[in-house]
């Protein structure tokens, strides 16, 4: 039995399917490689599959993960080739390697993610000072709204990181198993409005010790 | 037009609810060189992306259209209310999923008539994508189209369209655009392209046709101009072995209603059920052979990745190589964890033990229409089911380990009475009870569950039931209401029905004629869309339009019509004879049955000896 674990590039407006659609997609995509995916048992056998933390709905990613376990053996090239012959446009393989005994997995291993976010110009506005305004605030309250409920939550000990270089936004944000904070969330507490921000980017997912997985 | 696509991207997207949806970008999407392909036509589903990436004939017609050097494809569905309201917030028209074009820079616009609670959906298509909404309006721009069940009877619809499509598309399609191709290039006027298209077996350009009415209201004569024909038949595939079908299919990429891999097994069926329009107008049976279905089957899984099959026809049960497709299909795909499908099962033990067959491991609900209650009742609408089939299947499905049994029943048909409503009541109750006793014998202790949906009949043209009445809604209510109160008596039997209100607007539809093109567009204008949703279904707003145009609902479908009246579909045909629908529909008055002519002599109807086609059946069959 091996595990490999797969990152991908998810770029254009295929970014806009949901994290669910995207599992589902992703298992059509594996059947058409003919990759011999391994199956729980049981009354409704799936196929093992673990997948790195929900991507925001419209941001586009240069690397996302999922580990993999496979009935039988198989050459990492084989599987890249097939993998790649089956895959919709926007999505392309970045990188797969063997996940050796003992490591843990993907699902365990994100604790946090990085983007960059571009934005309208600003005229006037010192993004800067709201910058060192927000982080300088012991807790950020922010209301998430879902299906379950609505509650306030605490952003600040989810950002990491929050720059501006005048066109461009890096961030640094919780991702994970502990949580997430979403970059437009991040905007709506430095007062920028959905409809001004032009493009969102996912530019890695990193492990506690800010390693890759 | 790729500053269209990135508006549509920047401002459109990020701001609606499942905005996967109209995306396109499906594998095997099929997206040609715009400037190199000589004709480019639209594809427009008056319906949502998710019910419309359902539909076989859009993908057949994808495949078809998309396969000749010289014309595109590409698909347009309707956006849901949010993003409709913010692409007329920005100005952003109705737009292609495949290049993200506007619609209107096609040259055919072309849309299927599914249903015509959906039409209303079409004038505002039409409307989002900047095109004039009446045909006499339109002097350049996009030619617009239309085919399916609804081109039987279009003449709601006559003011908005160009032309009709009757029958199957597969060849007439791509004869169409190939015509209109060589008459741009000509540079003749629309009508007398129109003209010219009249000709073309299968095509109504409704403009050709002058109707007038008498001082009752009753259409009076329909009389061609300009050598229109003085009818239009169907266009008819003699053998679907032959028929061209993808051999790559669309995999969405965001959640579909009918989310698998479609294989069409046959087209047509001839058990003749009186109240079924799809019976009469497909016909006749036309099966394809195992070897055919077999290597479409490979071909789409092996392009696809889809993990279910449906094998669809009107009736699969009915397809006479049934048992023999579905063990093949087993044997290959089972390992690979492929499952097969049915949608829709006859009534009687054979079709469970396929149902078995195929049910990989969870047994949830099985689902029959016996359609009536009573023998008497079912009789007169020429369903060869009887009590017993209705008993033997759902005591197969009992045993067999199914807890849920649905049951379609339909009220307010011709001759019904007090009595065949207590039927339907009756026949759940026996059912029931035999799974009670099934569960006893076996001990089981799965709760059953029987629950009876019950619709409203809605007469349609092209059936022996066309010159009937549709019940009141009045009766309706009352009759569902009475139903209502039976089924409560009873413990683990549920009863549900539609919005009767729905049906009513449906008949009238289904029996009107080219007057109602006014009533549409009033309706429209005061905000009617999305029809067949019962969240925005506004029936009010039907009736005050209908007022304000000066006609009602009734007159279309309430009225009982004569044998002599003019129908306002009598200038189009699907090949089967007025006369014998009229015969049928005294058959039915007087109970009397009329056998299927797969297995029986033929019964009269005159498709094949009009259109110069058979029953082509594959198998012995049962």
């Amino acid at each position: 039995m091996s595990i490999f674990r797969c990152c991908y590039r998810i770029q254009g407006n295929i970014s806009f399917l949901s994290h669910l659609d995207l599992l589902q997609a992703w298992q059509r995509i594996l059947r058409r490689a003919k990759i011999p995916v391994s199956m729980s048992q049981g009354f409704n056998p799936h196929t093992k599959i673990a997948f790195g933390p929900a991507r925001p709905v419209g941001v586009e990613s240069l690397r996302e993960y999922f580990d993999i376990e496979l009935q039988q053996e198989m050459e990492v090239a084989d599987f890249s080739q097939q993998l790649s012959l089956a895959l919709p446009e926007g999505i392309s393989l970045e990188e797969v390697r063997p996940v050796q005994v003992g490591e843990k997995s993907i699902t365990a291993l994100i604790a946090m993610a990085n983007y960059s976010v571009w934005v309208e110009a600003h005229n006037g506005m010192d993004i800067k000072k709201r910058i060192v305004d927000l982080l300088a605030k012991e807790e950020i309250p922010y209301l998430k709204t879902s299906p379950k409920g609505d509650k306030i939550v605490n952003l600040r000990p989810g950002i990491f990181v929050l720059e501006w270089d005048g066109e461009m936004f890096t961030m640094q944000l919780l991702a994970g198993n502990s949580g997430h904070v979403r970059p437009e969330e991040v905007l709506s507490c430095l007062g920028i409005e959905k409809e001004e921000t032009k493009r969102m980017l996912r530019t890695d997912l990193l492990c506690a010790d800010g390693a890759r997985p | 037009m790729v500053v269209l696509r990135e508006r549509i991207t920047r401002e459109l997207l990020p701001f609606v609810t499942r905005p996967g949806q109209y995306i396109g970008g499906e594998y095997n999407q099929i997206v040609k060189d715009w400037d190199s392909t000589q004709l480019k036509m639209a594809f427009l589903f008056p319906d949502t992306y998710e019910i419309g990436m359902s539909f076989v004939g859009m993908r057949i017609l994808y495949h078809v259209v998309n396969a000749q050097p010289d014309f595109l494809l590409e698909r347009s569905f309707a956006p849901l209310v949010d993003m409709e309201a913010r692409m007329r917030e920005k100005g952003i028209p109705l737009f292609t999923w495949e290049s993200g074009r506007a619609v209107k820079d096609f040259d055919v616009v072309g849309f299927t008539l599914q249903y015509e609670m959906s039409y209303s959906n079409i004038l505002n298509m039409l409307d989002l994508a900047g095109i004039p909404l009446l045909a006499k309006d339109r002097v350049s721009g996009p030619l617009v189209v239309a085919g399916g069940p609804g081109a039987f009877n279009p003449e709601p619809v006559a003011d908005f369209f160009d032309l009709f499509m009757l029958g199957e598309g597969e060849e007439l399609l791509p004869e169409l655009l190939a015509a209109y191709e060589k008459s741009k290039q000509a540079g003749e006027s629309k009508h007398d392209f129109l003209v010219k298209a009249a000709q073309i077996p299968g095509v109504y350009v409704p403009s050709l046709y002058q109707v007038t009415y008498g001082e009752d209201g009753v259409i009076k004569e329909i009389l061609p101009l300009e050598n229109g024909p003085a009818v239009v038949y169907k266009r008819v595939l003699p053998d679907m072995d032959l028929a061209m079908y993808p051999d790559k299919e669309l995999v969405p990429l965001t959640q579909v209603v009918h989310d698998r891999l479609v294989l069409e097994v046959m087209r047509g069926c001839t058990r003749g059920c009186r109240f079924c329009q799809a019976g009469i107008i497909y016909r006749p049976v036309r099966e394809k052979s195992v070897d055919k279905l077999i290597q479409q089957a490979d071909a789409l899984l092996e392009s696809s990745g889809y993990e279910e099959m449906g094998l669809m026809s009107l009736s699969t049960a009915d397809y006479s190589c049934v048992n023999e497709l579905i063990s093949e299909l087993l044997d290959r795909y089972s390992e690979e964890g492929v499952g097969v499908s049915l949608p829709s099962l006859r009534v009687d033990a054979f079709s469970v033990d396929l149902a078995e067959k195929v049910q990989k491991v969870r047994k949830s609900g099985l689902t029959f229409a016996p359609e009536a209650g009573t023998q008497r009742m079912r009789n007169v609408i020429n369903k060869g089911v009887t009590e017993e089939h209705v008993l033997t299947a759902t005591k197969a499905a009992f045993s067999q380990g199914w807890s849920q049994i649905k049951l379609y029943f339909m009220i307010g048909l011709p001759t019904e009475t007090k009595e065949d409503l207590d039927g339907i009541i009756d026949l759940a109750v026996k059912v029931l009870q035999n799974g009670k006793e099934i569960a006893r014998e076996k001990g089981i202790r799965k709760p059953l569950k029987v629950s009876v949906s019950v619709s409203s009949f809605v007469p349609k043209s092209h059936t022996p039931f066309q010159w009937f009445g549709q019940n009141t809604l009045a009766e309706l209510k009352e009759k569902q209401h009475y139903l209502k109160e039976q089924a409560k008596q009873y413990k683990n039997l549920s009863l549900n029905y539609h919005q009767s209100e729905v049906s009513f607007l449906e008949a009238a539809f289904s029996r009107g004629d080219r007057r109602l093109g006014q009533v549409l567009l009033k309706a429209w204008e005061m905000g009617c869309k999305f029809d067949g949703w019962t969240e925005h279904f506004k029936y009010q707003t039907w009736i005050d339009a209908f007022a304000a145009c000066g006609y009602t609902p009734e007159f279309f479908a309430y009225r009982e019509m004569d044998k002599d009246e003019v129908l306002p579909w009598q200038h189009l045909s699907c090949g089967v004879s007025q006369k014998w629908l009229w015969h049928e529909w005294q058959k039915a008055l007087a109970e009397d049955l009329t056998a299927d002519c797969r297995h029986n002599p033929c019964s009269g109807c005159g498709v094949c000896q009009k259109l110069g086609v058979d029953n082509d059946l594959k198998g012995a069959g049962r």
